[in-house]
């Protein structure tokens, strides 16, 4: 008859397994109470200091004073989740508001801790520092960031980038533009959104940005450049039509979309013509340009372009015009 | 009968300990991949709050998206579908909805209610499509970026491929007009792209049971665990394969597997790779599989990765005899993928896919459901014969037992610490009882339709795809509502559930 193993070894594991058993479920059960507990606090805060944070944000200048002492009379753990709620609604607020908030953000005390966490061992917490300074835009706060953009974890890299997009400063613009180089850790879409919301200041180092030797700054500038309508990058996104990166040419297309540069269409036509996927944008970029700019070219592209492009074109295919 | 005692004691002699080894690994490998998945998610929601999705929600430089709907037959849901998806939270996506020959309202619907005119331009042609075109449509207002087209009725995989060779945008997404995505599903599912959009060619993101839960206008309100025991338990099978599994896999860049009910590609390189395969059953998995292979060859560090955040909701088989024909298709096209593919397995050329994931769904997927039969079956006869110990049986098949039940209550505490989107006490419960149930003979029924899924692909039958009836969800608080999941989508396509 088989045994496989011996009794008392399967007896053993079971004991063990049962008993990792009841610890799951113990924990199951221990996090969801600890959790709802949670929930429940925090709900009872929000409901009680809400209507506080959302008085302040919207008060009187004769009220403000009034409204921030009593968050500055709040307990402890009042004031973090005061902290916390003035974080969230910053993220979707601006102006006035804006300014009030981090008023209320300051009386809570939550600057201070930010400011001290910055040089936390935890990148997680690093990170946090980021998102809040962009946020909440201490004194100090543009210094910490530049500092942070070269943080080892590009995780932190990236939300101080992001967070350097409140900031319109030249130091703050410069170091947003070279986070646009390849290698730099930092997604392209974080960097240039980032340009972007610094707005018309960033203009002259976009125009230089077109020109850099990496790859990556040039895609990046060519993007915003189209976007911010920045003036004086028309002939040099005219130029990237026919740079040596796809990306590149992909990104100067797109601005051109937005912004037609009369000296792209040769260019433009003369890539709609090589078709694929650069065609295909080519032949957007020329629909989107005046038409008596892009006729010609147009009328090249209905006669020998590939579907796609005469697509992306929008033009009539043959039966259509029959 | 003491032939058979001998012959039986003899084969135990021989099958014994390599049997305990492979029950072993399979479990231990799960547990793995569970704890891998753990990591992961510890990870992916402390760095939650400065992911930056709500900055790329309001970013104009985020990559467009195609979001692909093949529709069959949709009539009751394809207006809810359409709506909810155009209403997703992304700031560049156009919907393409590819009519696959229905023979309800499903076109008149569409044509009506987005007041669509004829949309003249040429068709690229880029990938050969069987069903003949009809027409394309769009919408009129370019504040709807809606294109329908209306082609014979060819089946799911061909309609994807004619909406991959119309859409315009830089990411492809493909989703089922009876699927219900979640608001930011886009903006989750596109992350890793924006992150890293020269390598990341292609993402997938959970897809979770909707059954019991209830829906207003194409959203989901309010989670319940489903009432039916056997979708319960597929709620666990799911929480512990797709979402815990298949993140483990993303982590060791080993993924190839992502649902066909939510995954989001490249265009150029789905377009490069030649769409999706009509003939394929498992066309979902033979697609990252060829992506996978198109990877290695051309010495690429591209990655293929998965989305821990639930992103699609879907109802899944509440009877036994839909979900006999839904394991049955899977375990066919597991099986007709892997054999297709079987020269990267254990090839050093394809990394860890090779060397590490086809194995393990060779082995642990493909293999299992043949080697826990004869198991059961030899030992059932060993009892008959008195070649097996009873009580030694009894015992074995307790600890066997509660191995399982481990690994799968671990994906249970993991979902529990990260996402837990079942927050009833009551769902806890009957969570755990489908833990426990899951063993209990749903696991040896589908064992059974897996290998006859298996047989028909070995011996060429002809797949039917049958029609994936449903039953509606819960709570319904409008027409809309109503109507929207309780249709039965009624052959032609077949039903992606995974």
């Amino acid at each position: 008859m088989t045994t496989l193993l011996p009794p008392s070894l399967l007896w053993w594991l079971l004991a063990i397994a049962s008993l990792v058993v009841v610890g799951m479920l113990i924990s199951l059960v221990t996090q969801r109470l600890v959790r709802h507990r949670r929930e429940r606090r925090r709900a009872e805060l929000d409901e009680r200091l809400r209507p506080l944070v959302l008085e302040a944000s919207i008060a009187e200048d004769d009220e403000v004073d009034a409204l921030l002492a009593r968050v500055r009379a709040l307990d402890a753990e009042e004031r973090a989740h005061v902290g916390r709620t003035v974080s969230l609604m910053l993220r979707g607020i601006t102006g006035e508001a804006a300014d009030r908030l981090r008023a209320v953000a300051d009386a809570s005390g939550l600057a201070p801790r930010v400011i001290a966490a910055a040089h936390h061992r935890d990148a997680v917490i690093r990170a946090d520092v980021a998102e809040a300074l962009g946020l909440l835009a201490p004194e100090g706060a543009l210094a910490l960031l530049l500092e942070l953009a070269d943080d080892p974890s590009s995780d932190v890299r990236t939300v101080a980038i992001r967070a350097l997009g409140a900031f319109d400063e030249p130091a703050a613009i410069d170091r947003v533009v070279v986070a646009l180089a390849e290698g730099s850790g930092v997604p392209t879409s974080v960097a240039a959104s980032a340009l972007l919301q610094q707005g018309g200041a960033v203009g002259d180092r976009v125009r230089l940005a077109l020109e850099d030797d990496d790859p990556g700054v040039r895609r990046g500038a060519a993007r915003v450049a189209g976007l911010l309508q920045a003036s004086g990058t028309a002939d040099a996104l005219a130029r990237l039509v026919a740079d040596e990166h796809e990306s590149v040419r992909l990104a100067a297309m797109r601005s051109l979309e937005r912004m037609p540069v009369r000296a792209a269409v040769p260019a433009l036509r003369s890539a709609a013509l090589d078709g694929g996927t650069v065609g295909e944008a080519a032949a957007r970029a020329l629909v989107a340009m005046p038409r008596s700019w892009t006729a010609d070219a147009l009328a090249d592209i209905a006669a020998v372009a590939q579907l796609g492009v005469r697509r992306a074109a929008g033009l009539p295919s043959a039966e259509a015009r029959a | 009968m003491s032939w058979l005692h001998d012959t039986l004691e003899a084969i135990f002699a021989v099958i014994a300990w390599p049997a305990a080894a492979y029950f072993v690994l399979a479990n231990t490998s799960m547990l793995l991949l569970v704890l891998l998945a753990a990591r992961h998610f510890a990870r992916y929601l402390r760095r939650s709050e400065h992911r930056g999705e709500d900055a790329m929600a309001a970013s104009p430089l985020s990559l467009g998206v195609s979001v692909i709907v093949p529709a069959y037959n949709e009539a009751a849901v394809i207006l809810t579908s359409v709506r909810s998806v155009l209403d997703l939270r992304y700031p560049d996506h156009e919907v393409i909805v590819v009519n696959d020959g229905s023979k309800d309202d499903t076109m008149r619907l569409l044509k009506e209610g987005f007041a669509l005119v004829p949309d003249e331009r040429d068709v690229p042609g880029r990938i050969p499509v069987r069903g003949a075109l009809r027409g394309v449509w769009r919408s009129p207002d370019p504040a709807v970026p809606l294109l329908v087209v209306d082609k014979e009725n060819s089946g799911r995989s061909d309609s994807v491929n004619l909406g991959l060779d119309l859409a315009s945008k830089e990411l492809v997404v493909m989703v089922d007009a009876d699927s219900i995505l979640e608001p930011d599903a886009l903006l989750s599912v596109s992350k890793p792209f924006a992150d890293d959009p020269e390598r990341v060619v292609a993402t997938g993101g959970v897809v979770r049971i909707v059954n019991n839960s209830r829906v207003q206008a194409g959203r989901i309100v309010d989670i319940r665990m489903p009432k039916e025991l056997i979708t319960r338990i597929q709620v666990v099978e799911y929480l512990r394969a797709f979402l815990l599994g298949r993140t483990a896999w993303s982590d060791l860049n080993a993924l190839i597997l992502i649902s066909g009910a939510f995954g989001m590609f490249r265009r150029d390189v789905l377009i490069d790779v030649g769409g999706l395969d009509a003939d394929s059953i498992g066309e979902d998995f033979e697609l990252v599989m060829r992506i996978q292979r198109w990877i290695r060859h051309g010495h690429r560090e591209s990655r293929v990765e998965f989305v821990a955040e639930p992103v699609s909701w879907t109802e899944a088989p509440s009877t036994l005899k839909v979900l006999a024909r839904q394991r049955r298709r899977w375990h066919r096209g597991l099986w007709e993928v892997l054999w297709k593919y079987r020269s990267m397995l254990l090839n050093p050329r394809y990394g860890r896919v090779g060397m590490l994931a086809l194995p393990y769904y060779w082995l642990f997927e493909l293999f299992a459901p043949l080697i826990e039969l004869v198991g059961i079956v030899l030992v059932v006869l060993g009892l008959l014969v008195g070649a097996v110990h009873p009580g030694m049986a009894l015992l074995l098949l307790i600890v066997a037992y509660v191995y399982g039940t481990i690994v799968t209550l671990a994906a249970v505490v993991v979902e529990e610490a990260s996402f837990h989107r079942y927050e009833r006490w009551r769902d806890m419960g009957t969570t755990l009882w489908a833990v426990v149930a899951e063993s209990l003979g749903y696991r040896q029924l589908t064992a059974i339709w897996r290998i006859q899924g298996w047989w028909a692909g070995l011996t060429n039958r002809t797949q039917v795809w049958g029609e994936m009836t449903r039953t509606g969800f819960a709570g319904a608080t409008d027409a809309s509502d109503a109507v929207m999941p309780g249709a039965s989508a009624t052959g032609g396509q077949p039903d992606r559930r995974d």
